[in-house]
């Protein structure tokens, strides 16, 4: 399911990617995914897909829109969580709504637990706000 | 009453994961509700898990692993009994053969009699709760023998009732050590020898010398020409004394050729065989394709006869003395065990005989000056040092293995060198002393009465003799006088006998020099080994050898 406030705008650079889309707006890089399991080559897909997005060693603050996620194995969130991601993202945020994608992001944050600050949050503006917050907050250090 | 099916589906595996079985995966329905969150949520719980068994037995398997190739000796003790519960191979492998000998058995039982106390008490300890760090205990090998090691035992927190233990081997540490604080002995031993021995040759050559000029001036048949051949037999042997310090403290003048071990002992062979009678059999196993070694000749002859005359004194009622030698390559394991010992190719030389043997208190001291188990009298105690220490100039080391009633065997191991041999020197010449001439000879000597013995000696053979103490006066001679020969010490208190000549050389090029030392580290003279092409006179020299080298010297011109 393609939620629609979880678009990329008109004219903006989109990567599609094995698991979904990826395009950067306003400073923050979105991720839609449109698979419902996501598998290890997914998620490896998905930071393929961020790289060539915004370029080699550079971090970003991510927006991930789990809401259609049904199942992440084990060795995707393992990879999620590790060094190759940490070197590209700064800050995660999760957009969840049903229940089993609760109980996904909160595995991933809570049990796999990534070596970046990460968020679980019901929608979009909420998580923009948190990254606004996030960012002044790490300028003004 | 019926159920939602996933609630059924839910409870199933609940009951399966109690039972052990976590490779059952819940069926999700399409939906996103509440019921296929807890059964996501039980899913990947079970992946989680068996991703964490999967690693936590690998880890375990590890351990494991560690525990039993440990190369130290762990086990786990019983504090209440003292008896081991559980222990690696290595610990099985010291104390066994079989599991059975060490598990279960108190480790006491393992501990030597005399060492059984200081066991009890860290065992006291530990069983009150405190942890013990490297206790030095004496424990019995199952092989037979003992061996030091050290004891650490952790106390295992939950119970007070097992402990952690390591036991460390370091009877191979205290060997070296001892090997160690040995050879810095001999090496103390050797320098103060080798000072003694250098003044007491300034002195013989005085004694000697003018000894042999005053029995000289007097009729050979007097009783004081007797008299005096007694002084100058003494000092012969003084000079012998002083010249096997000398070779003890690496400090005798050598002159080292690459040179075959075989055809040495071959040479000597014959030699051996006189010098040890009927009695003694003489047995050469040797190696025909004997690396090269760098040795002096005469020392290496000294070393045979040494070993061999000790090996005849242990055979009172004669035996079989076999002379070996072999290509050996000591590696870093045995230069490990080995102090001083430089891993490489090394030609081995062993000399064994099936004697008396000496005991281990002996054994350790046989390098040792003046160290003899032989009667007042019958040995100067310097035999095996005067070896020790023309190994070791040769860069090379010598041990010695020993067994009561068995026999001993000294095995020395020289450096391979990797350059084709040169021929045996000639057997030196016996022929009379050529001496005695008209030539100008200056001598360069600051020690006065050295000067002035050298200066008589060599003007009673006829030559013309300037006498200097220093290089200036040497030079001042030169301007007025035209010397055919200098004869120097190479060590002036000012400036060397090398640097003398040199500067003497610009003016007169033809000018032939003799060099006279006692020391062993000078100008010309590197660790005991001359530099080529010089004429050298060592002290202490007596009359015919210096009017022999002069002569020499001259005649070279």
């Amino acid at each position: 399911m393609v939620y629609e406030d979880f678009s990329p705008p008109e004219g903006a650079r989109v990567i599609e990617t094995c698991a979904g889309l990826v395009w950067r707006e306003d400073g923050l890089v979105y991720e839609s995914i449109r698979v419902t399991h996501i598998e290890l080559e997914h998620a490896r897909g998905l930071v393929h897909g961020i790289r060539e997005l915004v370029g080699p060693n550079i971090r970003s603050r991510l927006v991930t829109d789990m809401r259609s996620t049904r199942w992440v194995s084990a060795d995707a969130r393992t990879y999620s969580a590790g060094e190759e991601m940490r070197s590209i993202v700064e800050a995660g945020a999760i957009v969840v709504g049903s229940p089993v994608s609760r109980v996904l992001a909160s595995f991933f944050v809570r049990v796999t637990a990534p070596p970046f600050p990460v968020r679980l949050f019901t929608s979009r503006e909420a998580a923009e706000a948190w990254h606004a917050e996030v960012g002044v907050a790490a300028s003004a250090k | 009453m019926s159920s939602d099916p996933r609630l059924e589906a839910i409870i199933e595996q609940l009951q399966r994961f109690a039972s052990g079985d976590l490779a059952f995966r819940g069926e999700m329905s399409d939906g996103h509700d509440e019921l296929d969150a807890i059964i996501v949520g039980l899913n990947m719980l079970a992946d989680d898990f068996l991703v964490h068994q999967t690693r936590s037995r690998a880890v375990i398997q590890d351990m494991a692993e560690l525990f039993e190739r440990a190369p130290v000796m762990l086990f786990a003790l019983d504090l209440a009994s003292g008896s081991v519960l559980k222990a690696n191979e290595t610990m099985i492998e010291r104390h066994g053969p079989a599991e059975r000998d060490v598990v279960g058995t108190p480790l006491r039982d393992h501990v030597v009699p005399m060492a059984r106390e200081a066991y009890a008490e860290a065992l006291a300890r530990v069983r009150a709760g405190s942890d013990i760090r490297d206790c030095e205990l004496t424990l019995r090998c199952a092989q037979g023998g003992e061996y030091v090691g050290l004891l650490s035992a952790t106390v295992v927190d939950d119970t007070h009732r097992r402990a952690r233990c390591t036991l460390v081997d370091i009877e191979d540490r205290r060997q070296l050590e001892s090997q160690l604080l040995q050879a810095q002995k001999m090496e103390a031993v050797g320098r103060l020898a080798g000072g003694v021995a250098h003044d007491f040759n300034n002195l013989l050559t005085v004694i000697s010398n003018h000894t042999e000029l005053a029995r000289m001036s007097l009729p050979p048949d007097g009783e004081a020409a007797e008299d005096l051949a007694v002084v100058l037999d003494a000092s012969a042997k003084a000079a012998a004394l002083t010249g096997q310090l000398l070779a003890f403290s690496r400090r005798q003048i050598i002159r080292p050729k690459v040179l075959q071990l075989n055809e040495l002992v071959e040479h000597t062979h014959r030699m051996l065989a006189r010098l040890l009678g009927e009695n003694v059999d003489v047995v050469l196993v040797l190696d025909p394709d004997c690396w090269p070694v760098r040795i002096d000749s005469g020392q290496f002859e000294r070393i045979l006869v040494n070993l061999a005359v000790n090996a005849r004194d242990a055979m009172p009622n004669g035996g079989k003395l076999t002379i070996e030698t072999e290509n050996v390559s000591l590696d870093d394991e045995y230069a490990r065990t080995h102090a001083e010992v430089v891993p490489g190719d090394y030609v081995m030389l062993a000399v064994t005989d099936n004697g008396e043997g000496m005991a281990e208190d002996v054994t350790a001291h046989v390098f040792e000056p003046f160290f003899t188990t032989k009667a007042a009298g019958s040995g100067t105690g310097l035999g095996l040092a005067t070896c020790y220490g023309i190994v070791r100039q040769a860069g090379g080391h010598i041990w010695v293995y020993s067994e009561l009633d068995r026999g001993t065997s000294f095995k020395i191991y020289l450096p391979r060198v990797r350059r084709p041999a040169e021929s045996l020197p000639d057997d030196e010449d016996a022929s009379a002393t050529r001496g005695g001439g008209t030539e100008t000879i200056l001598v360069l000597e600051d020690d006065p009465r050295v000067r002035a013995i050298t200066a008589r000696i060599l003007g009673t053979a006829g030559y013309t003799v300037l006498e200097a103490s220093t290089g200036d006066e040497a030079r001042a001679h030169f301007d007025v006088a035209t010397v055919d020969l200098l004869v120097t010490d190479v060590v002036l208190s000012e400036t060397t006998g090398r640097k003398v000549a040199e500067s003497l050389r610009a003016v007169a090029p033809t000018l032939r020099v003799v060099y006279v030392s006692g020391y062993t580290d000078n100008s010309i003279v590197h660790h005991g080994v001359l530099d080529p092409g010089v004429d050298f006179l060592p002290k202490p020299f007596r009359v015919a050898q210096l009017l022999e080298i002069v002569r020499t010297a001259l005649d070279r011109r």
